[in-house]
């Protein structure tokens, strides 16, 4: 909503400056986005000197001192008495960006100011005439300034603004939904004055209608979607320009000026809150209107189509106004084309409803309409105004362009009374809500402000007759709301809740995943956080689940890259690394996210997918680097891979996870494995395939990467764990190197081993893997060190000796080791 | 072999202080040690050659060769500790290195910015007493809107572009949507008190463009007791904005509208930058809007399992990425979660 201040001083006295204005709507919930300034007012006007004038053929070339920033600006002014100013003089300066008023022709417009070249020379503004600064009538030439205000200063404070000038300052308020009886000047004069105080004249004086000779009666079917339906034949009319105030007050709230006819329903609707529409009774074919649904595969042609463009499709069930049953336009969006006022309309039917914000809302948005009217009608319009708008609407008429003007009919109907609505409350009710002490006097005073009245409620307590208009107040703690916004929310003091609360209870799962996130980084990776919503194409690239793969899709995307809820962080990740690569070669990346599996049934249940936490890891380029203080690069390699893994579980504190050999995309043959405890796999990693790679742009990079199911890690994963006391006496080692087939794992034979060395072994590790001539075939050769420890004394040899001979007997044994001693 | 002349202990005593003398290194000490004090030293053959001598003499010559390897050895330790602080002197002085040099690589991981700050309003709330409660990213209309007081077609869902999956579910708009399902968990059919903050990601269908996203993070938090005022609400925040900026904070309440709360408010601070002297980041306001808040509205309330003539509740919602790109300065939140790495590896 654009509020004028000069229009908003019309009706209720504003004593604050404009900055605190802004700073009292603001806070009362009428937040103000922008404030525009026109002509004088505008910050861009300021006082100019004179520093060089040469004249041109049909103009005069000014070089202008407008201040420390612009200290020649370079103007050309076709002015008749330019001549007058010379090297010196002040002269009023509008700079690019400006807004100032079109001196030419009769209508009001605005005109922003901008560079252009003028006769071959550049022109960077606009010196002013009184009339383009919104000072006075005179555009003959150059409005003299009288000053002595250095270059610069603004034109504002050196120059008289007169009450009726045309300069004005327009505030752009965001207009909430509960205030949607802001969506007028009147509204919004209300509440400034009850925020201020002071006393408005909102109520614009009206004469009763004259009616001659009856009565007209809409049609109104869709009795389920109207509140009120207000109509008026009015007959003697001419469709002649505007008067220039009414243009102005119209082009400053941003309504384009159209001729008297129209503009006043608009004027109306700007001012009082009511959308109005006028329809050329010689055009309509009907003596009335009616308001019904639409049915299957009627049209309209609407306002905004030209007269050539075939009739919209009016979605079956919009709310219309027809005419002899035909449809000539959506109620509350927008008037038809073929029925409009013109130039040559003499007598017009207006439209003044109260249309139930639903039913326009869904029209509306079925048609991508959204107009002044939508607006209003889309939040409520209040159901007093439409009578009165009418009224409003001839007086204006009468007024400028049509002082012979004829009422001939008029119709209201009502679906129902149209009655005050009554709330009941406490004093102690509204005052242990806001946690303020408030009298009844106060209380009485402070909603009166907002029309709305107190009185004793028929058992006991009291209630608020509030007014019609005001379909947001229906409940105590609305009426709460009335008192502390028009008192002022700072009378709330600060305390703390005075009850026993429940404490701070840690989540399990919640402590565990940030550890988790605390590890990782710990352990020199990068966190991401990747959007949720990808494209299925994307995910396809990894190559791991098959197309058909139940996806969730979004009905109404924003671009193709982001249509369908993601089943892995994977893609995410490696977009990342797509996007990077070329700047950052070296990366080592994770995020922790929940991929969304429509084939799973949700805890929640309703239909919704389950949700499940993963942890995904992704290492590109080198994870060694050499530096001048040597060092070798190295890229990163499977190991690199299980390193992270390793380092997840230990954070997690989980044991007997093993890790096996595995084969599935989007990872190479013989380079993944999968994660697992007894039955249940926890996820897989590994080293990318090289065509995964290039299908994201990689080509000849190698990504090491995985991606577990940290849902199902976290419900295994232990918050704490037993220590084990330090032997008290050094380990021994023995190392046994051996040739074994190659299908056998190097976790098998650790496994083999752990499993035939008995108390004394403590741990074995494999040491060394090497293939060769010297090897068998299909063999390799692997070294394994046993550690043993007795823990309280030393070994004999005959004890190493022994576990030796387990060990190697039952690799022998289970596994076809040859032993090499 | 013993030679008359070795006999002459002065003579040897002059040559082995010559060479102790001439020795200016740990090595050339060694070998001096080697070959005068050492077992197959010089000192010790002299010992040795004793029986040679005739028996007066031996007594004597005894005591003169003890009295020289004595003197020797001492004069040796000395010696030893001059050339070792020498040498230290000088590996010291050969070891210094400009220290200014490129250091060694290491591996550094970071946070996500949005991580760092999420966490640290989530660790001040839960200080405060207030648990964390998750839900679904994917709502039903009714959780994300109906039962927040915003039935189809109300008009505060203007406020909010939705991602819809189907007629029925979506992609929660905000962590509002949560409310419904703690109070039902944890309020145990509306007879316990409930204390949480729910953060999570949300999700808009808006333009992505350098101030706005179509996912973003949002912390929720609700409050319902028998006896919450707003001046709770007030008093928790203030508390909230001290323990995060600072002892002076203070913060303000204006008039503001959402369905799901009444009465409704912004909750603004003293702006953390300009200390309230007004700055380009507070538009000279001295404020900065904090986040959205109210007491919790009948309906919503009563949708919760509460019956709204015994139970109140103060909700309050706010975002985290805008506080992210305030106090980091980024002027543009595509760098988010676009994971340009170059801007997140800074937070290294």
């Amino acid at each position: 909503m654009r509020v004028s201040l000069s229009w908003l001083r019309s009706f209720v006295p504003v004593t604050l400056d404009t900055p605190a204005l802004v700073e009292l709507l603001t806070r009362a919930g009428l937040e103000v986005d922008a404030v525009h300034t026109v002509g004088v007012f505008d910050p861009r006007v300021c006082v100019g000197r004179v520093v060089a004038r040469k004249a041109l053929q049909n103009a005069t070339h000014f070089v202008v001192d407008a201040g420390p920033e612009h200290r020649a600006v370079s103007v050309v002014s076709k002015a008749p008495n330019a001549e007058r100013f010379d090297v010196g003089a002040a002269v009023a300066i509008a700079l690019p960006g400006a807004t100032i008023i079109d001196g030419h022709g009769d209508a009001f417009a605005l005109v922003t100011v901008g560079s252009a070249r003028v006769y071959g020379v550049q022109s960077d503004g606009v010196l002013c005439s009184e009339r383009e600064l919104g000072v006075g009538d005179d555009h003959s030439g150059l409005m003299p300034i009288a000053t002595d205000a250095p270059a610069g200063t603004a034109l504002s404070a050196v120059l008289p603004v007169p009450a009726h000038g045309e300069a004005d300052e327009v505030l752009e308020v965001a207009i909430l939904p509960n205030f949607a009886r802001c969506l007028s000047m009147v509204g919004v004069a209300r509440e400034v004055a009850a925020l201020t105080g002071v006393e408005g004249r909102y109520d614009v004086a009206l004469d009763e209608l004259a009616v001659t000779p009856g009565e007209l009666d809409a049609h109104v079917e869709a009795t389920d979607s109207c509140r009120r339906f207000s109509t008026a034949r009015v007959e003697n009319v001419r469709a002649v320009p505007s008067p220039r105030w009414m243009q102005r007050r119209l082009v400053l709230a941003g309504v384009t000026v159209i001729d008297h006819l129209v503009d006043v329903t608009n004027y109306c609707m700007i001012e009082l809150g009511q959308p109005m529409h006028g329809y050329d009774l010689a055009r309509l074919g009907a003596p009335t209107v009616g308001l019904r649904r639409s049915r299957a595969g009627e049209t309209a042609r609407l306002l905004h189509q030209g007269v050539d463009e075939a009739p919209a499709a009016l979605p079956e069930g919009t709310l219309v106004i027809t005419a002899a049953d035909k449809p000539v336009g959506v109620a509350g969006v927008m008037g038809g084309a073929d029925t409009a006022i013109r130039s040559d309309t003499t007598a017009v039917l207006l439209e003044s409803a109260c249309f139930d914000w639903p039913a326009v809302r869904r029209s509306s948005a079925a048609l991508k309409i959204h107009t002044d009217a939508s607006t209003r009608f889309a939040r409520g319009v209040d159901p007093t105004l439409s009578g009165r708008a009418i009224q409003r609407a001839v007086q204006l008429w009468r007024e400028w362009s049509s002082p012979d003007l004829r009422v001939t009919a008029t119709g209201d109907w009502r679906r129902a009374p149209i009655v005050e609505g009554v709330v009941g409350f406490t004093l102690e009710g509204i005052a242990s809500l806001l946690g303020l002490e408030a009298t009844r006097a106060e209380l009485t005073e402070a909603l009166a402000r907002v029309d709305i009245t107190v009185r004793d409620a028929p058992g006991a307590g009291l209630e608020a007759v509030v007014p019609p208009g005001r379909d947001d107040v229906t409940r105590p703690c609305d009426i709460a709301e009335e008192f502390a916004r028009v008192t002022g929310f700072d009378r709330i003091p600060e305390t703390m809740p005075s009850e026993a609360l429940p404490f701070h209870t840690p989540s399990r799962r919640y402590a565990l995943r940030e550890g988790l996130r605390d590890a990782l980084v710990r352990g020199g990776l990068q966190e991401l956080l990747t959007y949720s919503l990808i494209a299925p194409d994307s995910e396809a690239l990894l190559g791991a689940e098959a197309p058909e793969t139940p996806r969730l899709r979004v009905l109404n995307p924003i671009n193709v890259n982001r249509t369908s809820l993601r089943r892995t962080l994977l893609a995410g990740l490696m977009e990342t690394l797509r996007e990077n690569h070329r700047h950052t070669p070296d990366a080592q990346v994770f995020e922790i996210g929940v991929v969304f599996l429509p084939e799973l049934a949700s805890p929640y249940g309703r239909g919704l997918p389950a949700e499940k936490l993963r942890v995904s890891f992704a290492l590109l380029g080198r994870v060694d680097r050499a530096s001048m203080h040597g060092g070798t690069d190295r890229g990163a390699d499977l190991f690199d891979g299980v390193a992270v893994v390793e380092h997840l579980l230990r954070a997690l504190r989980l044991r007997g996870v093993e890790t096996m050999a595995d084969e599935a995309a989007p990872y190479q043959p013989g380079l993944c494995a999968a994660l697992r405890k007894g039955d249940r796999v926890y996820g897989r990693f590994g080293v990318l395939h090289p065509e995964v790679c290039a299908r994201f742009d990689m080509e000849g990079r190698r990504v090491v990467a995985g991606e577990l199911d940290l849902d199902a890690l976290l419900d295994e994963a232990g918050t704490t764990f037993k220590t084990v006391a330090p032997p008290r006496f050094p380990s021994l080692p023995i190392d046994v190197s051996m040739f074994i087939a190659r299908a056998v794992s190097a976790g098998d034979v650790v496994a083999t081993a752990m499993g035939a060395g008995g108390e004394l072994l403590k741990r074995v590790e494999v040491i060394d893997e090497f293939s060769g001539a010297q090897v068998p075939d299909g063999m390799r050769s692997l070294a394994v060190r046993l550690e043993l420890n007795a823990g309280d004394r030393s070994l004999t040899t005959a004890e190493a000796q022994a576990v030796r001979v387990q060990v190697t007997t039952a690799l022998t044994a289970a596994l076809q080791a040859q032993v090499r001693e | 072999m013993t030679t008359p002349d070795d006999l002459d202990l002065a003579a040897q005593q002059s040559t082995a202080l010559g060479a102790l003398d001439a020795a200016d290194s740990s090595e050339a000490l060694e070998a001096f040690y080697r070959a005068w004090l050492a077992p197959s030293g010089v000192t010790t053959r002299l010992k040795r050659g004793i029986g040679r001598l005739p028996a007066e003499q031996r007594a004597a010559f005894g005591k003169d060769v003890n009295a020289l390897h004595t003197e020797l050895e001492s004069r040796f330790h000395q010696r030893r500790e001059v050339i070792k602080t020498r040498e230290l002197a000088a590996r010291i002085a050969a070891e210094a290195r400009d220290v200014t040099l490129p250091s060694r690589p290491r591996p550094a991981g970071a946070y996500h910015p949005v991580t760092l700050v999420m966490r640290e309003v989530l660790d001040v709330f839960q200080r405060m007493g207030f648990s964390v409660f998750e839900s679904p990213h994917v709502e039903t209309d009714d959780y994300n809107f109906g039962l927040l007081n915003m039935p189809a077609d109300h008009p505060a869902r203007d406020m909010q572009d939705t991602f819809y999956l189907d007629g029925e579910r979506l992609l929660r708009t905000h962590t509002s949507a949560g409310q419904i399902r703690a109070m039902r968990e944890l309020g145990a059919s509306g007879t316990k008190p409930v204390r949480v903050v729910l953060p999570g990601l949300c999700y808009r269908n808006e333009n992505i463009t350098t101030r706005s996203e179509i996912q973003f993070h949002q912390v929720e938090g609700l409050l319902v007791g028998r006896s919450v005022r707003m001046s709770d609400l007030k008093g928790v925040l203030l508390q909230y904005a001290r323990l995060l900026f600072g002892p002076e904070q203070r913060v303000r309440l204006r008039g503001s509208y959402f369905p799901f709360t009444e009465p409704s408010v912004e909750v603004d601070i003293r702006c953390t930058l300009c200390a309230g002297n007004g700055c380009r980041v507070c538009k000279q306001t001295g404020w900065l809007e904090l986040l959205g808040a109210g007491m919790v509205h009948p309906v919503v309330l009563a949708n919760g399992g509460y019956d709204p003539a015994e139970w109140r509740g103060f909700a309050f919602g706010m975002g985290i990425e805008r506080t992210v790109l305030q106090r980091y300065d980024i002027h543009d939140i595509r760098y988010l979660f676009g994971n340009d790495l170059r801007l997140l590896q800074q937070f290294r």
